[in-house]
């Protein structure tokens, strides 16, 4: 349906919604897409694409620092 | 929700200087809304280039609801992109982001002339400019290679971790791969910024953008840099890409796990920011 118009290599979605939304592909830790237009535009638009909802499954691991002092206490309590 | 007083909205692309408006060039090309053709709104020495769209599909509300639907989404961000690179082709354009609407023609005169000098300072600046994306993915298993040889602090380490007890080895090896990681990211840092160094001095501007996660990009090596050029037409981009060219041969060579990937010409979409700009021009 849409012909590529760019000259060099094939360029993706994200590529073009990166560029012509105003923030935007951005990754906030979660798994929205923001688009934020100028003046009477639509503001602070969220969207949600789903291609990137695997995103969900990113969560926290503790550092390797947290997890010395955790075995520390319990090294300690069996001593 | 609020009922639209009209049932038409105006859709806004860019802004082009109004001696460069010439309706030939458009001929008749389809808008965002095909029911309407595309068109100028002249004033103050500037043309927007716009095009009517129904309140049904563009009312605020509407749009947002819109937007969700990828399926939508997807097909009017391809068109406002390749309306843009014609209009690019054809004309010095200011491009809007996509979904610029103003509900009348007396808004868009407003901020037409409201800021009117620093859109005017912007054309100026992007005149015979093309906007170029430059990715740079690494393969950290590749590139850490290169970093590992013959580092002095990493075989220290190794050799003070075999001589702790066994429950603090354990911690040693873990803060040693933290550390090994952080070397690697630092020497990707180091390559990369060479290079941006390098093609910032061939471009008029640049914006650093965030790279993207991998979760995004599906690829199994990360991005490493993600920045946008300006560049003028013609010789500059020539050299753009033959920097780009002999970077990537040169580590292809020493298997360095470095691909370098960009696209363009685009239309100045990360310079073209009026709202932040000063209406003087810079002599």
């Amino acid at each position: 349906m849409q012909t590529e118009t760019l000259e060099n290599r094939d360029v993706s979605l994200l590529d073009i919604l990166d560029a012509v939304l105003d923030k935007g592909v951005v990754l906030q830790g979660d798994i929205t897409i923001s688009i934020a237009g100028i003046d009477l535009v639509y503001l602070d638009l969220r969207i949600l694409l789903s291609s990137v909802e695997t995103l969900m499954e990113a969560r926290e691991k503790p550092s390797v620092d947290e997890l010395e002092r955790q075995m520390d206490k319990s090294e300690r309590r069996v001593l | 929700m609020n009922t639209p007083e009209t049932n038409e909205l105006i859709y806004v692309y860019a802004f082009v200087p109004a001696d460069e408006a010439s309706k030939e060039k458009l001929s008749q090309l389809k808008g965002i809304d095909p029911q309407h053709d595309i068109d100028f709104y002249i004033t103050e020495g500037l043309a927007a280039v716009i095009c009517k769209v129904s309140a049904d599909d563009f009312s605020e509300d509407n749009f947002k609801r819109n937007v969700e639907d990828m399926k939508w989404l997807q097909e009017r961000a391809y068109h406002h992109h390749e309306l843009m690179n014609r209009l690019h082709q054809a004309f010095t354009v200011l491009p809007l982001k996509f979904g610029t609407i103003y509900e009348h023609n007396g808004r868009l005169s407003e901020v037409m002339k409201t800021y009117n000098g620093q859109m005017k300072v912007i054309l100026e600046e992007v005149k015979g400019k093309e906007e170029w994306n430059l990715k740079v993915f690494a393969d950290r298993d590749v590139f850490s290679k290169s970093v590992l040889e013959n580092n002095q602090t990493i075989e220290e380490k190794k050799r003070e971790i075999s001589n702790l007890s066994k429950g603090k080895q354990f911690f040693a090896r873990k803060k040693l791969d933290q550390f090994i990681n952080d070397e690697i990211q630092a020497h990707i840092k180091r390559k990369t910024e060479t290079i941006h160094e390098e093609l910032k001095k061939l471009s008029k501007n640049a914006e650093v953008k965030k790279n993207w996660d991998q979760k995004i990009t599906g690829r199994e090596d990360d991005m490493a840099w993600n920045c946008v050029y300006l560049l003028e037409t013609g010789d500059d981009v020539d050299s753009f890409k033959k920097i780009l060219r002999t970077y990537q041969e040169k580590s292809d060579k020493e298997n360095e796990g470095l691909r370098f990937e960009s696209t363009g010409p685009w239309p100045a979409y990360h310079f073209a920011n009026f709202k932040s700009k000063s209406a003087k021009v810079k002599s």
